[in-house]
Formats: C-alpha cells, structure tokens, sequence
C-alpha cells in the first residue's frame, strides 16, 4: 500500500472545488448544477459509453467530497447511480436516454426508497398491469425542481430493483421540513403511484445482506460516504475557522483545550474515514470485492460526520444556530443525508455477518 | 492512493512467511510460546530475533552495508507486518530498529552509523531508548539528566524510568541537558550510551503488562564525544523529528488487530445478538482504519520528514483502539473470558491484552499530547485529497 495522495485526483479535486465555489449555493442545486455541468463534473466518473471519462469512482467520490465541503444540494450521486446502472446500456435501452442526460449535466437524479429496502423492512411491491405499485410513500431530497427519482423497491420474490422515474412520474407530498432557513435541501415526501416495468433500469439482488450483482448499490454508498466526508470536513473547517478568531475570557476559544481536543478528534475520525472511503473506492476500481469496506466507509463516515457536525455547531456558539453563520447548513444537510441508505446501525450490522463468515472461512482453510 | 499490494510486498511476505517455517526460527518460536506457557511474562526474544536477523529480514530498509535489503520503508512494513502476524513479539525490534536505528539511520554520523547499525540489524545489539525521567513525562524539555565535558568526552548523570526492555538492552538514546538557554528547548543533547558502561545501574519496576518498566540510574557515566548525535545542546529538534518516527502507529495496529481477531474467533453469526453485531462491525471498521493511518503515515516516510500532525494521528487512533478493543473483549467474553467458549490461547492473548492496553495511550506520546499536536497544527492539510483545503466558502 502507498497512500500518498493521487496527483490527478488531486487537481480534480482542485478544479472541482474552485469550481463550485464560485457558484451560488440555492435551495434547487440549480446553481450547484450548472457549476458541475461547466466542468464536465458529471462525465469524469462515467462510462465511455455514456459520453463519459471513465475516471472511476475514486473520482466519483472527489466530486462527492468536494459537494459536501460546501453543503451543497447532493445533485450529483443518484444520477450517478443510474449512469452505473446503464454503464454499459444501448441507447435505446430503458433509462438510457435519463443516463445520457446525467453524463451530459442535464438531468438531475435524487435517489429513494433505498434505505427501507436495502436493510429496512420494506413491505414488497404489488404487481399490477404494467410493472409495479408501490406500497409506500417515498422520501427524497427535495433539491431540484424537475429532478428524476431513483428509487430501489423489493419485489415479492424478494429481489430489490432499482427503477428510474422522470418528474412526470411522481408528485411531491410534503414542504420542506426546514422553510426557515429558506435554502436547505430537505426531505419530501413523493407518492410515485405505479412503477412502469420499461422504468426498471438494473438490480440490486436479493438476501440479507444483499447480493448487490453488479455492486450498484456498493458504489452509491462509496459516493454518499464521500459526500458526507466532505459535509463533516466543511463544517469542521468552519468551527476552527471560528474558534480561531472569536476571543472570549483574553484568549482565543480554540486555545482552550475543551475546545481544540473535539475538534482535533474529529479531525482524526475524518481522517480515518479519509483512507477508508478512498479505500473502498480504490478497491471497486480495481475490480476487487468491496461492499464490506463500501457498507463500513458509509456508516463510519455517517457517524463521524454527525458528531463533527454537532461539535462544531457547538463551538460557534449561539451564531451557529442562525442563518448567519454558514454551519447551520451542514446541520441541516447531515441528517437526511446519515440516513438516506439505511442507518448506520444496520450498515455495522451487515458488515459484522460479512466479517464473522470472513474470519471463520480463512480460519477454516488455514486449518485445511 | 493505492491500497493494493505491490508485487514486491507480496514477495518480501511469502519470503517472510517461509523463513518462519525454518527449523532455527520456528524452534525459537516454540521456545517462546513454551517460555509463556509457562508463565514466564517476558521471556528473551532475542534468539528468535537472530534467527530471523540472519534471513536480513529485522532491519530490511536499511541499505545492504547495514545489513538490510535497501527496500522501501513500505516493503520493510510490509515484513514486520508479515513477522508479528507469524508470532514475533516486536516490541524490543521497535526500540532497536524502528526507532533507535532509523534515528541513527538519519541523524547519525557515518562512523556511527558504521559501528552501530549492522550490528544492530543482526540482532548482535539492542537499543532502548531513555527519555522519561521521575519528575518528566510529558514535558519533556524540561529533563534534568545531564552531560557535563569530561576531557574528550562528556559524564552522564540522572535517572531515566519507565523505559521498556532496558534490562535486555547494550545501549540507550539518552536524551540529558548540555547546557540552558533562552528557554527550556535549548541546552538539550542527545548520546548514545554503553548500558554495559560503569555507573549504570539497571532495575525494574512491576507494572500491569506483561513488559515491566526499567529504571536506569546513572552516575557520572562516562561516554566519548563520538557518542554524541548531531550537535551539543541542539538536540530537541533531532528528538521532534525521532518521536514522529516512533508514532506510525504501526505496531498498535498490529496489536489492535490481534486482539479484535481473537475477540472474533469466539464468536458467531447466529449467536450474535444485534448490539453485538454492530460492534462487531464498527470495532472491525475501526481497526481496519488504524492500519490505514499507520500506512498512511509509512507512506511518508524516507520523503523528507514524517509530518508530525499525520503521525500524531496514527498513533493517537491506533493505540486508542487497540486499547479500546482488548476493554470491549473483556466485556463479550465475561468472567474469565469463559461466557463464550473461547480458546485458552485466544483468552490468554486477549487478557494480556487487557492489561498491556493502558499504557499504549501514554507511550510514545500520551493521547493528550497527540490531540495538542493536531490542535496546534492548525488543522490544515490542504496537501491532501480530503484535508482541509482552505474552508467552504458559503
Ligand atoms: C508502555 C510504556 C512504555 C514506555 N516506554 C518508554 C521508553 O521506552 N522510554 C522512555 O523514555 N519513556 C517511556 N515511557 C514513558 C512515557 O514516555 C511517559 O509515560 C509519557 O511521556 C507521559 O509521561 P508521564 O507518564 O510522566 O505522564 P505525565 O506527563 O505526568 O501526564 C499525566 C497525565 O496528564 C496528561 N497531561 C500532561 N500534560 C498535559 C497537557 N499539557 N495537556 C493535557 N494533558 C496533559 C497526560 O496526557 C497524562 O494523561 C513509556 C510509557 C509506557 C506507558
């Protein structure tokens, strides 16, 4: 192993976020959409087929990364979703047109229903004439205003599938949890009525844990691990920021060790979620197994986020909770995006069986 | 980044894994493992260290005239790694080479150098180092040992504690005051001492693991002025830069992973209660992470300078879960370690585990000391994919 950073990946990184930074972040993700699209964001990590670069989901997740620096809209990672679905789809294959229209930054696509059915208990779908009807309402990130859902539904035989719908396909239910702040991206309920099967574009396996063939939904939780790393890395820079100019008591608050020593572990944690995000991207690009390390990058960074979050809105003091001070947004941002593939507690869940059968078989052919 | 394996590392491991198959080194092993059956708490690994220091296995990075391979220090990890999964203990082959050596390595004169370091990869010496004493832990700049001239040369005097496998050791990094100045880091010398030498007295001090503590008192101990590293009273800078080298975190790594693997080996899916399989998962996710970081900051060395904030977060997060694994496993396995039918090798590993566990978050740096250093950095790493880069502007 040498984990000396990537250079390439790098000046991504670099571009991409010199990029979002000079867009204005607004409750739609238009603004962080177009930014994307002007740098060909959304083609770097797909496929040749789609029109893409082929740079692989290590760079799927720089980008992912550098969205969250800033809480911005995620309008990057459900599209991705669908362009892996139809990596290698002929161009009249169902979705493809949505795939193309991700690739070129045309289509925003925010992803549903995977939390209930890829470790919940999803009650399964019904089928009906012409695909299927979901059982049950689904709730979206609400950060685009004609954006397609990317929803995973369990089938009676138990299979999960993934489906894309375009905005004419679902209505929202619900507003904005979070209309104070006025700019937040925020959960919505959408009732999608009937599934078409022409909709049904790849599929997630079945089992517990799920067999995930094409490891659709490993690389999806690599890229959501990546956005909540850059969520937790950009509010913490925010507080140190802070705490590094606000004095209290003839000092500066960050030379208080109550203060720094949160602050120092958080930046421990994230960079131990760093390696392990990296990792499993590293890992799915080099054609290894990796949906352990994808399920643990996920519900390690879920955690560690959500506590650097809270550490750091902490130390803004009262500022922190208002419009004003930029870290409310990440406070906001953080929940929905936790929990948007299945809570962390069932991600350590699924990881501990992956791992038990691990360590026994290699034990049981050391012994052989 | 790349967290594959290179072809080199493979080879060094199953070269690794042979020579442990050797009559001498596999007979030194069982010696071992028969010695701690036994009860014996810290039995003398220095046989096993020469029958593995004739393969050129102990100090592999090292240039060949040492007496290593001249491999990477990613490839000598990559050995250690391979040695310490086979059985070695490494604690004494820390001190010697990953730290003691690769400090002479990098600030010793060539003669030094010369004299110290084969003999050092052949396990023909051992090295300790000697740095704490009675009233200084922590603040170490503030150590009162001293070397005062003598001729030619220099006397040392004062008391240094809490050092590991001293008793079993031919010399010591000692670190003393030459001299004062504006402030506490000035004056401060760094020798390297005959532990064989008159005026030092060795003892031990009982503490819970299973490596007892030594105390190393001496008394006007007289050393030449060729035992002397780098310059006179500039020695704190050459001691910043040798702490960052002891805390890649490597071998709590290991450790952590020891210790959560024979946690593992008493368990089962289908026994495994939900609140225990989301430790399970999210302790194995930890330890997976400690060997990440430890590698992450191996990577950096023999690039210039280890970064002293990428090391600080090493060692911080590896002994911390070692720590915090071997308390989790007393908690799973009960009374005894007998609530689920552990193996006695596996409880033994885990209980002494146990015990060892404390003192990984003082050595090396206390935990407190690391989160100073990655405070007082700044926090900023704009040199990394995921660092900080310079804040969200929104
Ligand atoms: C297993 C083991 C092996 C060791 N091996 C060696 C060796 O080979 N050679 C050697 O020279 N020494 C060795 N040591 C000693 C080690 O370096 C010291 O224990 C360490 O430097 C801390 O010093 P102290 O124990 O005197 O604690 P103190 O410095 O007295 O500190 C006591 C507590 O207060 C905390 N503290 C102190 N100052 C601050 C501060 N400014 N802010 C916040 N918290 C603070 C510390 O973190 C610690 O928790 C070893 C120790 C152990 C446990």
């Amino acid at each position: 192993m040498d984990l000396r950073s990537d250079p390439v990946l790098e000046r991504i990184a670099g571009t991409v976020r010199d990029g979002l930074g000079a867009a204005g972040a607004g409750p739609d993700g238009s603004a962080t959409l177009a930014a994307l699209a002007d740098l060909d964001g959304f083609a770097f990590a797909a496929s040749m087929e789609l029109g893409g670069f082929d740079l692989g989901l290590s760079c799927g997740v720089t980008i992912a990364v550098e969205l969250g620096r800033r809480a911005l809209p995620d309008v990057y990672t459900g599209g991705m979703l669908v362009a892996d679905a139809l990596a290698e789809a002929a161009d009249d294959a169902p979705g493809a047109d949505v795939a193309a229209a991700v690739v070129a930054g045309k289509q925003v696509v925010v992803a549903a229903g995977l939390d209930r059915a890829t470790v919940g208990d999803a009650a399964p779908a019904e089928p009906s004439p012409g695909g299927w009807r979901l059982p049950e309402v689904l709730t979206v990130d609400d950060v685009y205003p004609d954006a397609a859902v990317c929803t995973a539904f369990r089938t009676g035989d138990g299979e999960v599938l993934l489906a894309v719908l375009p905005a004419t396909l679902w209505r929202p239910l619900a507003r904005p949890a979070f209309p104070w702040s006025g700019h937040a991206p925020s959960p919505a309920a959408v009732a999608p009525g009937e599934i078409p099967s022409g909709q049904v574009i790849g599929s997630l396996g079945a089992g517990r844990p799920l067999t995930d063939p094409a490891g659709l939904l490993a690389r999806h939780r690599v890229r959501q691990a990546g956005y909540l790393l850059g969520l937790g890395l950009g509010a913490h820079a925010l507080a140190v920021a802070h705490a590094a100019g606000r004095r209290q008591f003839d000092r500066y608050v960050l030379d208080n060790q109550a203060v720094a020593f949160p602050l120092a572990k958080a930046k421990i944690d994230l960079e131990a979620a760093r390696l392990l995000v990296h990792r499993a991207a590293w890992l799915a690009d080099a054609g290894g197994p990796f949906a352990r390390e994808a399920a643990e990058a996920l519900a390690w960074t879920a955690e560690v986020t959500l506590r650097t979050v809270r550490t750091s809105v902490q130390v803004h003091g009262a500022r922190g909770l208002t419009v004003a001070a930029p870290v409310h947004r990440f406070f906001e941002v953080v929940r929905p995006a936790a929990t948007r593939l299945g809570p962390p507690g069932a991600l350590w869940r699924e990881s501990a069986l992956r791992r038990l059968a691990e360590y026994h078989t290699a034990v049981a052919e050391r012994q052989s | 980044m790349n967290f594959g394996e290179s072809d080199a590392e493979r080879g060094l491991r199953a070269e690794v894994r042979e020579v442990l198959r050797t009559p001498p080194v596999r007979g030194a092993l069982d010696d071992l493992a028969r010695a701690m059956a036994a009860g014996e708490r810290e039995p003398d690994v220095r046989p096993l260290y020469r029958a593995i220091a004739a393969h050129r296995l102990f100090a592999a990075s090292w240039p060949e005239e040492y007496g290593g391979r001249g491999v990477s220090h990613l490839e000598a990890a990559a050995v250690i790694e391979e040695l310490v999964r086979g059985g070695m203990p490494d604690m004494l082959q820390v001190l010697s080479v990953q730290i003691v050596g690769l400090f002479l390595l990098e600030a010793g004169s060539p003669a030094q150098r010369a004299r110290y370091l084969p003999a050092l990869a052949s396990g023909e010496l051992f090295a300790t180092v000697l740095y704490t004493e009675p009233e200084v832990g922590s603040d170490l700049a503030s150590l009162r040992a001293t070397a005062v001239r003598d001729g030619d040369g220099y006397r040392l005097s004062g008391t240094k504690v809490f050092g590991l496998k001293s008793g079993m050791s031919d010399i010591g990094l000692c670190a003393v005051r030459t001299g004062t100045g504006v402030t506490k880091y000035e004056g401060i010398s760094l020798f390297l001492v005959d532990l064989h030498a008159d005026g030092v007295t060795r003892g031990t001090i009982a503490s819970l693991a299973d490596e007892q503590y030594d105390r190393v008192e001496l008394d006007g101990v007289r050393v030449g002025a060729d035992a002397l590293l780098g310059a006179e009273g500039e020695g704190w800078s050459l001691l910043t830069r040798c702490l960052a080298i002891e805390r890649t975190g490597l071998d709590y790594s290991l450790k952590a992973a020891r210790w959560y693997d024979a946690t593992l080996s008493g368990l089962a899916a289908d026994t495994a209660d939900d609140a225990l399989l989301e430790e399970v998962g999210r302790y194995g996710a930890a330890v997976d992470a400690a060997r990440l970081l430890a590698w992450n900051s191996i990577s950096q060395l023999g690039r210039g300078p280890l970064d002293p904030t990428s090391a600080a977060i090493a060692k911080y997060h590896t002994s911390e879960t070692a720590q915090q694994v071997a308390y989790w496993a007393a908690l799973v396995h009960g009374h005894g370690y007998g609530l689920r039918g552990l193996a006695p090798d596996k409880a033994a590993v885990l209980e002494a585990g146990y015990r060892e566990g404390p003192g990984l978050t003082l050595s090396a740096g206390t935990s407190e000391m690391m989160l100073e250093l990655v405070a007082s950095s700044g926090f900023d790493r704009p040199d990394v994919i995921g660092g900080a880069g310079d804040g969200p502007q929104i």
